[in-house]
């Protein structure tokens, strides 16, 4: 896969490959989740608390997070199973910056829905550092999450990859 | 706001628009890269097709779930919830296959066009259509019984 040298870091990655990923790596995420719910037998309270509108516009929130973060990854890590170590951090890193800005987009639809809905009051002195205590501590937290996701995430890519190496080889 | 009855329709319409596309398109690029095409425009038509079929990816699991929550908070259980586990497993396996099968198609882009080796990527199109085939048996199953 793309071998790159150290002065190509800045260029631009193959946008198919960008498109790729980055639809894998929502799909997915969204995909285990799901499985894991309905075996649990959670799925249905769980959508049924959710509004079809919301449902859709958060995934789509998510879609164009991960396209945004999976660019950056590309742009200074080459995918390649030769930078494998690399990549393996990339993904962390990245993974966590998908799950930070992810958690920022969630509470400004929360926020948003709750204005439209004029249930938005202005809060006091005496709330804003909590709220931003709550504000940093859930984005640190989903720092961690999305890290974490990066690291299956980044095992599957890699898995792909070999197997790419061994049908390409073969041929 | 758009009522309940349309969005819900809007979602399953999407969802039958996502899988033909991508069933669809399977279909045609096994066929095309049956035939005798010069390497680039095969891989011209396989570069089209991995795009076009991660949007209706994106586009099916989007839905997929919009669908799930029409049901919602009474999903059914019994072979209902067996045949939806099955389906659920059937399009993880899609989604990793299909994630070879796109590396496969950047890397023939990557490296001289003259060297694309089309009966992996031929197989790869076949059993993408065959898997596809097969949830979509499973989705008329769940969907009528």
């Amino acid at each position: 896969m793309a071998e790159r040298d150290e002065g190509a870091a800045s260029t631009e990655p193959d946008s198919l490959l960008v498109w790729c990923l980055a639809t894998f790596h929502t799909t997915l995420f969204v995909l285990v989740p799901l499985t894991l719910l309905h075996w649990a037998g959670a799925l249905g309270d769980l959508l049924g608390g959710l509004s079809t509108t919301v449902g859709l516009a958060l995934y789509g929130l998510l879609w164009a997070t991960t396209w945004a973060t999976n660019r950056r990854l590309l742009v200074t890590t080459p995918f390649a199973w030769t930078e494998r170590w690399a990549l393996s951090k990339a993904s962390v890193k990245w993974g966590g910056v998908t799950g930070s800005c992810f958690f920022l987009e969630l509470v400004a639809v929360v926020v948003g829905q709750a204005a439209v809905a004029g249930e938005l009051g202005v809060p006091s002195a005496a709330s804003v550092l909590p709220i931003l205590f709550v504000l940093a501590l859930g984005t640190l937290v989903a720092f961690v999450v999305g890290a974490l996701v990066g690291v299956g995430q980044v095992v599957l890519d890699l898995t792909a990859l070999r197997v790419v190496e061994v049908v390409s080889a073969r041929n | 706001m758009v009522p309940l009855a349309l969005s819900h329709l809007a979602v399953r319409w999407l969802h039958v628009l996502g899988m033909a596309l991508a069933l669809g398109g399977a279909l045609l690029a096994w066929a095309s890269l049956r035939l005798d095409l010069p390497t680039s425009a095969a891989l011209a038509v396989a570069a089209a097709y991995e795009r076009l079929f991660w949007a209706a990816m994106g586009l099916l699991v989007m839905t997929g779930v919009g669908n799930l929550g029409a049901l919602a908070p009474s999903i059914p259980g019994g072979e209902w919830s067996e045949t939806f586990s099955l389906k659920l497993f059937l399009v993880g396996l899609v989604l990793l296959g299909s994630l070879v099968r796109s590396l496969l198609v950047v890397d023939a882009r990557r490296t001289s066009a003259d060297t694309l080796e089309t009966v992996s990527l031929r197989r790869a199109y076949a059993a993408t259509s065959v898997f596809l085939g097969l949830i979509l048996v499973l989705a008329e199953v769940l969907a009528h019984g």
